[in-house]
Order: structure tokens, then C-alpha cells, then sequence
């Protein structure tokens, strides 16, 4: 049986050829697959960067806007059109860093949206800068006495906050990957997907060095467990330790209390108000008799 | 002709909103023109703040400096406003700060009459209305609804309040006071700025909303998150201004109107987000309520400094439209305006405020809604099979949006591909930091480089002007032939043409500045914003220059 990719297209792909970007992209689009969608029902938001690249090579609606701005795009989209399965695909420097903020932000908010992070612990695209999960002595471009700064642990911060999912994956694994990322979506809450993927340009790390350090979370791992799921992370000790890590207590979603008082047709639907509701506006200041 | 203003002074924190807005109200409801304008500091309690209120029969939407009745709360606030008192006005206060004052002490009354001093500021307001020779019922109906919320016994007491301040003043003035202020027939609308913006959005049919708060742009929101599920407007706080804008954007990009509001830094945080919808071609509104200075400037003040940075506001060419209202009216006019505006080119669309326009109640005699509609701009998508948002169709205008209802996540627009733009990058054939557009997308599009960057068909440096001529808002009268041009865009114009009426034959031609931090006439060192020194630039002395060889170096 040969059935045609509905998310396939067309459009040269940019990354450097044997990119794992590529596994993340099979692994997406599987993941939509296997959740049914259909390429209408996807809305990829993107910032800048590598990572930032995928939406353009998938079939199904996308915005690709600035550097580290694609959660409040995906936000504002989110809000208006809570039917759409919104996915922001971001690497690291885009998502932890230029737009660190946001991510602070929408962990707070708990929007039903999916974060795919590609975390190459590198600026790519701008050839080779530290980011900030590179480990702290590596010499980059920038950094040529070796990184200072300490990386950040950004899923550690999400478990922190009770992001409602939150997983790693390796880029090499696209079917391990796929699973991760249809569960993701599947999941209501902000779903924070932490990408391990090598860059085979800039790091120079053969896929091997990587495969070696993967340490998936042990049989019997409960992800309900607060505590173990910042002890795993923690503990990451040059290890990357993949799998679902965490998924948070139920907490009330971004808009949910909107949709509840107003309805649930998205905002993209309801039309221009009625003339009335402007003359009832106006009447609370119309003065004298 | 009754012209007659008062002046309320106190502290941040003592309640002299309360009173003016109850006075104003009560002044209006009583079919009298009201304008008000506040002048206040960055601070919740304490400083010396103003609430000024001008009461004609016929609407003249313009502040006066000088006031024909003085309430002065403390005395600190004597010692700030006691200049503005006109010969023969009357001072109303607390202790005798000053010479003659009508001494009425509203905190003692409140405490002995009524058992608690949160009374004094509506003793205070009756008070104002007996010094006003207005009916002894006159605040009734303003403080029963602004109390309802509080339970009978509250408004009750408030009725008392305001008939104890009402007697003792009439006690006290009985001839000195000429001023009568008898119920008139009419109504109109006494409104803000900041009211009106946000209704105007409401009648564009805007759904979204996210803003940072920053005065003096912040009530518009307020407004909307007031009322957010009456009206089905979603409301968001933004963690801050380049997020509110991006947020918007999204709004907007799946198929909801969308606006933010910010002030001058905000504004400067947005301006990549605004070249972000030039390049995107996705229709935005913001309004941008300006301060005086840069960087954080003067939060509470007024000026109209920011036209040109908000026409220029972005990096690359993009065409895009400012609109600056002249009063609340046509701030509601303007706002459904902007909202065509920006669905029909696809453009943002900046609409200008300021804190004189955005805080000030002006009297409205009829807002005539019917004359601002939303119209619509969107395709139809059973015009099309394969939708291609950024086709290249040699028109002025890109392809439509698909018509609200399908915007993404619509099954008939399964081949649409909204698209956003890509930025530079690795385009071996595309300029680096060019945008690309494909007219299905994708980032790559050989030889559709940043030409095509300029949508629409538009020519670098294309701008659209709207509403800004000084002299030519609507029913505002231009300068005489042979005078020099009044200065200030569409807020000021109202109040250069005001103050001109007003003013002994015509009076002589204002302005000069153009960038006023007071309302136009105003003496430059007693304007808002007087404790910064002038405030004209042109009475602004330059800080001497350090000489470049000081003694001692050589």
C-alpha cells in the first residue's frame, strides 16, 4: 500500500545535506500522520534559525516570522483559532535564547500548543557561535577560550513550572522521535519537545559520540514523579536522558476560561458584532435626559 | 455665556478623581458641555495632581488654565495651584490656606456627621455643587450608580455626604458665589479618549487584543478587559511589548482583526514586529499613545513628538498608514478606519494618541456610528482553487485573504498556504537579507528577491498620510490666511482652534513648537509637565558645552 504523504511538498530543502534536521522533519510528519491530521488542520509557527527552516517543508499552514517570536505568534494564532494544531518548531538559540522569555511565559500560560526544540548545542546559521546549551569549555567561533556562560536547562524549568508534557528525543531516532512528538500533540498543555540533534557542520561530533550518551529514562520511570523528573535532568551529567520526562498535573489552559464564558467558535469565525452592542457601549456615557 | 472652570488639587491617593468625575458627571447629566483634563505624576500616592473641569452650555472640548474655583485638598496643593485661582475665584479648602478661602472642613464633617473620613471627598463634591448654585439633588443620580456596587446603605450615605458639603457651602458663600448651574434639556456624551478608541475597535469587529501596560496607552485595554466576554474580544496581557505585537500578528495572520497599544519605548520594542506585518503582509492595528522625551520619558505628560517615528517606524520599505485622531469622536471613527485600512492593503496601520486625548473627557453631542462600518476585504474562497497568498499578479494589491471563515484550518483551503516570509538566509540566488516570498511559499524562490519585498506593487517610500494636517480636521477651524500655521497634529489642532476662538479677536497665531508637552497656550512653565522645566522647545536652552580642553589637561 503506497498512499502519497498529504504533508509532503516540493520546496528544496536548505539544510546541509545528512542534516539530522532531516529525521526531525520524517518524525513530524509521521507524528501528523499518525494522529490522523490532515495538512488544513497544522498551523507550524517559526522563528529564525535552522530549525526555524522546517515549516517551509511541510504541505500545511505555516508563519515564519522573527528571530526568537515564534511562541507569541503561536499565541495570538492559538487564540484566535483553538481548532488549528499549532506546533512551533525552534532550535535552541531561537527558543532558549533570543526568545527565552516567551518560553518563561507561555509556561506560565499553558497554551494547548507543542514546542519542538532542536537543540544542536550550536548557532548554526550564523556559523558557529556558542548557544546557550553549549557545555561550558567547548570553543566556538565566538567563544575561543572556550564557553564561560553555563547552558541552561530548559526542560528542567518546564518540569519546574508543571509544563503539562515534557520530553526529549534524538534526532537520529526519528521513530522513537515520532511517538514523542505525536504524544506531544496529543497532550493538552503547553508540550515542551527537547530535539538532541548533532550538527554535523559546526560540532563535528560523529553521530556515534551522541548515540553513546543517549540514557533513556529507565523501565518503571513514572512521569507523574516531579522529584524524579528533576533528578533525571539534573543529574544530566553529559549524559541526554530522553524519553518522556514529565508530565504535569492538569492546570486550567491558556483561553480556556474565554471559550467557556463566550463559546467555543474560534474568534476567527464570529463576524463583525451588531451595530447594538456598540449602542449599548455608547450608552453607558451618554449623559442628561 | 457661562464659561466657568474648576480646579480640583490634591495627592495621588486623596480622591480627586472621585470628585471631579463625580462633579463632571452630575455637571453633564445636567445637560451642561464638560471637558476634563488630569494632570498627574508616576505615582500612586502622594505628589501634587490636577483634575480640571470646564463647564460651558455649548461644547468647547479645550483646557483653560485659569480657574474660577480652586479645591484644594492639602497644602501642599495650595502651594502648587493657588496661581491659577483667578482674581474673584473662590477657594474652597479644608483650613484656611489662603485669603478669603470658603474653609469647609470635609474630613471633620465626614468623621462627627457620618462616622467616617472616606466621606470627605463626596462632602467635597457637594460642596463644589453648592459653591456651582447647582440643585441641592444635583449628585444624586451620579453617586446612586457610582455606589450600587456597594449596597444602599454606602449610596445613602453618600446622598448625606453630598447634602452636608452642598449646605455648609451654600452657607458659606451665599453672595459671593454668582454662578448657577439649573437643569438643561439634552444629552450627548461625555468620553475619553481612551473610551473611545476601544469602542472604536469594537465597532471594526476586533476580536484580539494584546498589550504591555504602559501609560498613557494603557486604558484601552482596560477597556476591552472589562468587557471581554460581553464582547467576545480576546484579552491579553502581554509579557511585554515585542510579545504583544507577534501576538497580534498571529491573530491576524489566522484570520481575526487584531490590535496592541503601546507607548513611546513599547512602541520602539515593536518596530521589528511592525516591519514583521509590512513584510508578512499581515494587517495589524496599534495604537501608539505618546510621552514626551526618549527612553522612558515622561510616563504621565503629554506630547506629540513620536509622527515621525511612527511613519518611519521599521527597518526595509513596506508601505503603511498613521492615522491621528482629533478627539474621542473621531477616534472611534478613525479606529474603525484603521481597521479597514490595514484588512484592505494588508498593511499596519498605526493610529497616533497622546495623554491629552487618551485621559481628557470631551463632550460628544452625537457619535453617528453609522458613519464608520467594518467592511471587509476578504476573498471568497470558492473563488479560487489553489489559493496563492503571495502570487506575484503585477496588481497593486496582493491576492485577498480568504474570506474570514476559512483562514487556516479550514478544509477549502487545504491547498491555501498562507506563508510567512523568510529572512535572508542561504539563498544561493536571493539577496541576503532580502525578503523572499514564494507565491505558495517555501523559502526558497530564486529571483523573487526584496523587490517583491515591497507588496502591493507599492514604491520605496510610499507612505500613506491620513488625518495628520494641522488645521484641517474635521470641524476644526485653519489658521487665518497670513498667520503662521498653528503647530500639533489632530488632538492639539482641536485645542489650537479652540484656544484661538476664545482668545480677543481671533487672538494672535499659536504654536511654534512642534513638540508641545502641554495643550497649546499654555504658559510654557505652568503646563503639564511644568515641575520638568519648559516645555517649549524653543524657550529650551541647551546645556552649555563642555569645553572639549578643560584647564588643567592639556
Amino acid at each position: 500500500m503506497n498512499v502519497p504523504d498529504p504533508f509532503k511538498n516540493d520546496v528544496e530543502v536548505q539544510w546541509c545535506p545528512g542534516c539530522p534536521n532531516f529525521g526531525i522533519l520524517t518524525a513530524l510528519k509521521g507524528a501528523f500522520r499518525d494522529l490522523r491530521l490532515e495538512p488544513h488542520q497544522v498551523c507550524l509557527v517559526s522563528g529564525i534559525g535552522q530549525a526555524a527552516k522546517l515549516p517551509h517543508y511541510l504541505q500545511c499552514n505555516f508563519f515564519n516570522g522573527l528571530h526568537g517570536r515564534a511562541l507569541p505568534v503561536a499565541l495570538g494564532i492559538h487564540a484566535a483559532n483553538p481548532t488549528l494544531t499549532t506546533v512551533v518548531t525552534t532550535g535552541e538559540g531561537d527558543c532558549y535564547g533570543e526568545g527565552g522569555n516567551h518560553l518563561l511565559h507561555a509556561l506560565r500560560r499553558n497554551p494547548d500548543i507543542t514546542v519542538v526544540v532542536h537543540n544542536n548545542e550550536i548557532y548554526a546559521l550564523t556559523k558557529g557561535q556558542g548557544s546557550p546549551t553549549t557545555p561550558v569549555g567547548e570553543v566556538r567561533s565566538l567563544q575561543v577560550h572556550g564557553v564561560e556562560a553555563a547552558p541552561l536547562n530548559m526542560p528542567a524549568v518546564a518540569v519546574l513550572h508543571d509544563a503539562a508534557f515534557v520530553a526529549r528525543g534524538f534526532a537520529g531516532d526519528p521513530d522513537h522521535l515520532k511517538d514523542l512528538l505525536a504524544e506531544a500533540v496529543r497532550c493538552p498543555g503547553l508540550s515542551l519537545v527537547e530535539v538532541i540533534q548533532p550538527c554535523i557542520t559546526w560540532v563535528r561530533r560523529p553521530v556515534s559520540w551522541y548515540k553513546e550518551r543517549l540514557w533513556p529514562v529507565p523501565p518503571g520511570y513514572d512521569p507523574g514523579d516531579k522529584d524524579a523528573a528533576l533528578r533525571v535532568l539534573a543529574g544530566d551529567d553529559g549524559r541526554f536522558v530522553t524519553g518522556i520526562l514529565y508530565r504535569g498535573p492538569k492546570r486550567p489552559l491558556f483561553g480556556e476560561r474565554f471559550r467557556r464564558e463566550t463559546g467555543d467558535e474560534p474568534l476567527v469565525r464570529r463576524g463583525f458584532p451588531p451595530k447594538s452592542s456598540i449602542s449599548a457601549l455608547l450608552d453607558n456615557f451618554r449623559m442628561g435626559e | 455665556m457661562t464659561d466657568c472652570t474648576i480646579v480640583i488639587a490634591g495627592s495621588a491617593g486623596e480622591g480627586i478623581q472621585t470628585i471631579g468625575d463625580v462633579l463632571a458627571d452630575a455637571l453633564s447629566a445636567h445637560g451642561y458641555a464638560v471637558f476634563t483634563w488630569q494632570e498627574y505624576e508616576s505615582r500612586i500616592r502622594g505628589g501634587q495632581n490636577t483634575y480640571t473641569i470646564r463647564v460651558r452650555e455649548d461644547p468647547c472640548n479645550a483646557p483653560t488654565w485659569e480657574a474660577d474655583i480652586l479645591l484644594c485638598l492639602n497644602k501642599g496643593a495650595y502651594e502648587k495651584s493657588s496661581d491659577r485661582l483667578k482674581d474673584g475665584g473662590i477657594l474652597l479648602a479644608e483650613e484656611p490656606y489662603g485669603e478669603g478661602a470658603l474653609v469647609i472642613p470635609f474630613k471633620a464633617m465626614a468623621k462627627e456627621e457620618l462616622g467616617r473620613v472616606i466621606y470627605a471627598n463626596t462632602i467635597a463634591a457637594g460642596a463644589l455643587a453648592g459653591v456651582l448654585g447647582m440643585e441641592r439633588d444635583a449628585l444624586e443620580k451620579v453617586l446612586d450608580r457610582e455606589f450600587a456596587a456597594k449596597g444602599p446603605d454606602v449610596a445613602e450615605a453618600n446622598r448625606k455626604a453630598a447634602r452636608l458639603g452642598y449646605d455648609a457651602a451654600g452657607a458659606a458663600c451665599r453672595e459671593a458665589c454668582p454662578w448657577s448651574f439649573p437643569r438643561r434639556g439634552g444629552s450627548h456624551y461625555l468620553v475619553a479618549g481612551n473610551e473611545a478608541l476601544p469602542m472604536g475597535a469594537v465597532r471594526a469587529g476586533c476580536r484580539f487584543i494584546a498589550a504591555y501596560p504602559m501609560t498613557p496607552s494603557t486604558g484601552v485595554i482596560t477597556f476591552l478587559a472589562k468587557r471581554s466576554e460581553e464582547l467576545g474580544i480576546f484579552c491579553e496581557q502581554a509579557e511585554d511589548e515585542i510579545a504583544a505585537v507577534n501576538m497580534a500578528l498571529g491573530a491576524s495572520f489566522a484570520g481575526a482583526r487584531a490590535m496592541t497599544t503601546t507607548s513611546g519605548g513599547g512602541f520602539a520594542l515593536m518596530v521589528e514586529g511592525i516591519s514583521l506585518s509590512g513584510m508578512t503582509e499581515v494587517p495589524v492595528v496599534i495604537v501608539l499613545a505618546q510621552r514626551p522625551g526618549p527612553a522612558t520619558g515622561l510616563p504621565t505628560r503629554t506630547a506629540q513628538g513620536d509622527l515621525l517615528f511612527a511613519v518611519h517606524a521599521g527597518h526595509g520599505e513596506f508601505p503603511k498608514a498613521v492615522l491621528a485622531p482629533a478627539d474621542p469622536k473621531d477616534a472611534f471613527h478613525k479606529m474603525v478606519r484603521a481597521f479597514n485600512l490595514a484588512d484592505r492593503f494588508q498593511i499596519p496601520v498605526i493610529v497616533m494618541s497622546d495623554q491629552f486625548l487618551a485621559d481628557s473627557r470631551f463632550t460628544v453631542p452625537d457619535f453617528q456610528v453609522d458613519a464608520s462600518r467594518p467592511e471587509s476585504f476578504l476573498a471568497d474562497p470558492k473563488d479560487f482553487s489553489a489559493y496563492k497568498r503571495y502570487a506575484l499578479t503585477g496588481r497593486r494589491l496582493a491576492p485577498p485573504r480568504p474570506r474570514r471563515e476559512p483562514p487556516p484550518g479550514d478544509r477549502r483551503q487545504r491547498r491555501a498556504r498562507p506563508v510567512g516570509a523568510h529572512h535572508g538566509g542561504p539563498g544561493r540566488n536571493g539577496p541576503r537579507h532580502g525578503g523572499k516570498k514564494a507565491s505558495q511559499g517555501g523559502a526558497s524562490a530564486p529571483g523573487h528577491g526584496a523587490s517583491r519585498s515591497l507588496p502591493h506593487g507599492g514604491r520605496p517610500g510610499d507612505l500613506l498620510f491620513l488625518g495628520i494636517v494641522p488645521g484641517r480636521g474635521p470641524g476644526s477651524r485653519g489658521p487665518a490666511p497670513g498667520r503662521r500655521r498653528a503647530r500639533g497634529h489632530a488632538p492639539l489642532d482641536r485645542t489650537v482652534a479652540s484656544c484661538r476662538r476664545d482668545l480677543p479677536g481671533g487672538g494672535p497665531a499659536l504654536g511654534g513648537g512642534k513638540q508641545r508637552h502641554g495643550p497649546a497656550g499654555f504658559p510654557p512653565s505652568h503646563g503639564p509637565g511644568s515641575d520638568h522645566g519648559p516645555t517649549d522647545p524653543s524657550q529650551r536652552r541647551a546645556a552649555p558645552h563642555r569645553p572639549i580642553h578643560q584647564e588643567g589637561l592639556p
